[in-house]
């Protein structure tokens, strides 16, 4: 290592053995190669460092040759001297490097770090130290491009959330500018999120439209959306549909952490946990005594990775104003059986909550759905305002909490009779006050 | 790579040169030990897996028949003679034989008896766990040659076979059998007559998918629905509006396991001498005898002897 450093060493005439040593392996024929690779410039470059003597590179490259040049001229020069003195691992850089890059030693860099780290084992852990405390704060913690670029690559890509905005559209009522204003807020509030954590959003228009050839199936679109969306991101695992009365109040905490690093501790099976419909689970020996044991069981079979849609409960069932979805084969059968024209034809007058209601008939009467569908406490995904739910003002499962720093807010039913706006403007004003502080606001 | 001088030996500026930095990062004497217990580990890995693992029994029939029979309305005899028949069957196979009555599986309400099928395919499923195929085989049908086995006369030849792209429900309905469906994926081989889909004959792979389908099949909702024919239609009905369910289906040419009597209604595809099966499917009807169509073939049947 010796050898090179002081060859590289910017005073030139340097009289140490390295030097001599150069000087002694630097042979005289290789010059005409390296000239003859040359553009115009090195005419000049080349008499010059004739006229240097020794033939310095960095002199050359000093004096305003494009780097380019100079590299090559270097190489074309001193390639031998290179190749015997540099590990193996270690050529890719040196030719990419030019010579006038300040640290650049040939081998030596690394071969004095090697007898550094030899020497000062724990120097070299502190410096170790403070530059993985320095990359995991500017590109994990801090909001930067290249840090979304990065959590992107590292599974934020796999989700997706579904934002459902414009319901209604206008159709049933006219859009005010409180209805914008919500919209707008929502809206930003899930673009900030998405960006933050790397995942992706995709903003759908829910309008009332006549979008069926028969008159069926209107605004029952949730299932056709979840479709749609799976199909344009082929690549991503978990879709989080989201009403647009929501409001993720704690931006800080990423999917993984808050549920998917720990979703079978964080969800539950049994339905008899918060079971506010009285749905018979498991499945009643007398009705159902002729299916499998996994669908028997209270639980499933119990594995995290079976678990392939997360529903929230409120005080009058399931809730799909906030849940997720995986993309897998159960998924693809229940979003395909989940509408149906018999059942709509029968029902559609009874289930005024469409999709919702669908799906707790088919929880209770399609065995195999249980082995799929796992239940997540309300207040992790879809805290409710005092608003909501007023049958059960006093069930502290339900309702939005500050003190536990609940994630998200989920408005429901604030279109009827309640005030969206101001519900939604008080919750943004509690989440940015939750989150002011300077370590908040930048990490 | 040739140099112009030679190297200069083994020098402290090219610390790569042979052997002189060691490149394991076990040392040396710890090598012997370290491998065998790395195939120690393995080995136990293995033999763990073997014993603890979801095994598959060894006597586990590969293929289970079921048979729902409906002793109300029939003799004794009648019923012994179907279940002889499908028990020389399953014992020149192997075959696992499951025998239940369609008043084990009430279907509730005004649903008629041929909906029990469902559940009890189902039943027969979660009772063979380690079973792969299941043939239901209606209890109006006669085994007339039992030499070929199901995998060696439909399973194997399954991609032959497949009718693709034919409607659903005869003559033109819009939906039609997928056309470029590979055989390995199908879990669901049944055949039409001429009004449609037959659930009389049918084979089904286990596993999640067929338990998604029966579920579907025998929802409530299509069970009170008073479908005129009642299962079938609502058969009909899942397999032309999911294509979750269509696309695991295939339509095998009705000779195959489905040939009709000639006394039949419908009398297409008719049975001849070396059908595999006979059908008699509307029997039941006042005009006619199942008994007496059954008794006339029972004993031109080949047995295997």
């Amino acid at each position: 290592m010796g050898s090179g450093s002081t060859f590289w060493g910017s005073d030139g005439g340097g009289g140490g053995d390295g030097g001599g040593e150069s000087r002694s392996t630097s042979p005289g024929p290789a010059l005409p190669i390296s000239r003859s690779h040359s553009p115009l410039p090195t005419s000049r470059a080349s008499s010059i460092s004739n006229g240097g003597g020794g033939g310095w590179a960095p002199k050359s490259a000093a004096n305003g040759y494009a780097p380019a040049s100079g590299a090559r001229r270097f190489l074309g020069k001193h390639l031998r001297k290179l190749s015997t003195s540099l590990p193996t691992y270690n050529r890719s850089t040196a030719t990419g490097f030019t010579p006038t890059t300040p640290y650049y030693r040939g081998g030596g860099f690394f071969g004095r770090m090697r007898g550094g780290m030899a020497r000062k084992p724990r120097t070299t852990w502190v410096c170790l130290l403070l530059i993985v405390s320095f990359l995991y704060v500017f590109l994990h913690l801090h909001h930067n491009p290249i840090s979304n670029r990065l959590r992107g690559v590292s599974g934020g890509s796999k989700f997706v959330i579904i934002l459902a905005a414009n319901q209604g559209g206008g159709v049933m009522t006219w859009k005010g500018a409180k209805e914008w204003a919500v919209e707008r807020d929502s809206i930003a509030n899930k673009k900030a999120y998405a960006e933050r954590w790397g995942y992706h959003l995709e903003i759908k228009d829910m309008s009332t439209k006549k979008r069926y050839a028969h008159e069926w199936r209107e605004s029952w679109e949730k299932v056709d959306v979840i479709k749609q969306t799976m199909r344009q991101y082929p690549k991503a695992e978990w879709f989080w549909w989201l009403d647009l009365h929501t409001f993720i109040m704690e931006p800080s905490i990423s999917l993984q952490s808050h549920i998917f690093n720990h979703l079978q501790n964080v969800t539950y099976r049994d339905i008899n946990v918060y079971n506010p419909l009285n749905i018979t689970h498991p499945p009643s020996k007398e009705e159902f005594f002729y299916i499998d044991e996994v669908a028997k069981s209270a639980v499933g079979d119990d594995r995290g990775e079976s678990i392939n849609i997360i529903v929230p409960q409120d005080c009058g069932g399931f809730n799909l104003g906030s849940f997720f979805i995986k993309r897998s084969e159960f998924s693809e059968r229940l979003l395909d059986i989940w509408w149906d024209p018999v059942g709509y034809e029968q029902k559609h007058m009874e289930w005024e909550h469409k999709e919702q209601d669908t799906l707790e008939y088919l929880y209770t009467h399609q065995p195999w759905i249980r082995t799929g569908t796992a239940f997540i406490p309300q207040r992790m995904i879809n805290a409710f305002p005092p608003g909501a739910c007023s049958e059960t003002p006093d069930d502290p499962r339900i309702f939005y909490s500050e003190k536990d720093r609940d994630f998200v807010v989920n408005m429901a039913g604030c279109e009827w009779g309640r005030d969206c706006w101001g519900e939604m403007a008080s919750y943004r004003k509690v989440s940015e006050r939750l989150n002011s502080g300077w370590w908040r606001k930048h990490f | 790579m040739h140099f112009a001088l030679p190297t200069r030996g083994n020098h402290r500026s090219s610390p790569f040169l042979t052997n002189s930095v060691s490149r394991s990062y076990i040392p040396r004497g710890l090598h012997r030990p370290l491998y065998a217990l790395l195939i120690f580990l393995v080995l136990a890995f293995f033999l763990l897996r073997s014993l603890s693992g979801p095994g598959r029994p060894a006597d586990a029939p590969q293929t289970v028949m079921v048979l729902v029979l409906n002793r109300t309305d029939h003799s004794n005899e009648y019923i012994d003679k179907v279940v002889k028949n499908r028990q020389e069957y399953a014992n020149a196979h192997g075959y696992g034989l499951f025998i239940k009555s369609t008043t084990d599986y009430p279907p509730g309400g005004s649903a008629g008896s041929g909906w029990s099928r469902i559940p009890a395919i189902r039943h027969a499923m979660s009772t063979y766990k380690h079973s792969e195929y299941f043939w239901y085989l209606d209890q109006d049908a006669l085994i007339m040659d039992p030499t070929p086995s199901l995998e060696e006369h439909i399973l194997a030849p399954l991609n032959s076979l497949m009718r693709r792209d034919v409607p659903i429900v005869p003559p033109q309905s819009v939906i039609k059998t997928y056309k470029h469906v590979p055989a390995e994926r199908i879990q669901f081989i049944l055949t039409q007559d001429k009004l449609g889909l037959t659930p009389g004959s049918m084979i089904l792979k286990s596993g999640p998918w067929a338990n998604y389908f029966l579920d579907a099949w025998y929802d409530p909702m299509f069970r009170f629905y008073n479908f005129a024919r009642a299962e079938t239609h609502a058969l009909e009905h899942i397999v032309q509006w999911h294509p979750t369910i269509l696309t695991k289906l295939a339509l095998i040419p009705q000779k195959t396991f489905n040939s009709y009597s000639p006394l039949s209604e419908n009398a297409e595809n008719i049975y001849s001498d070396g059908d595999f099966i006979i059908r008699f499917p509307d029997c039941y009807k006042s005009e006619k005898n199942c008994e007496n169509e059954f008794n006339r073939y029972w004993d031109k049947r080949r047995t295997v002897s």
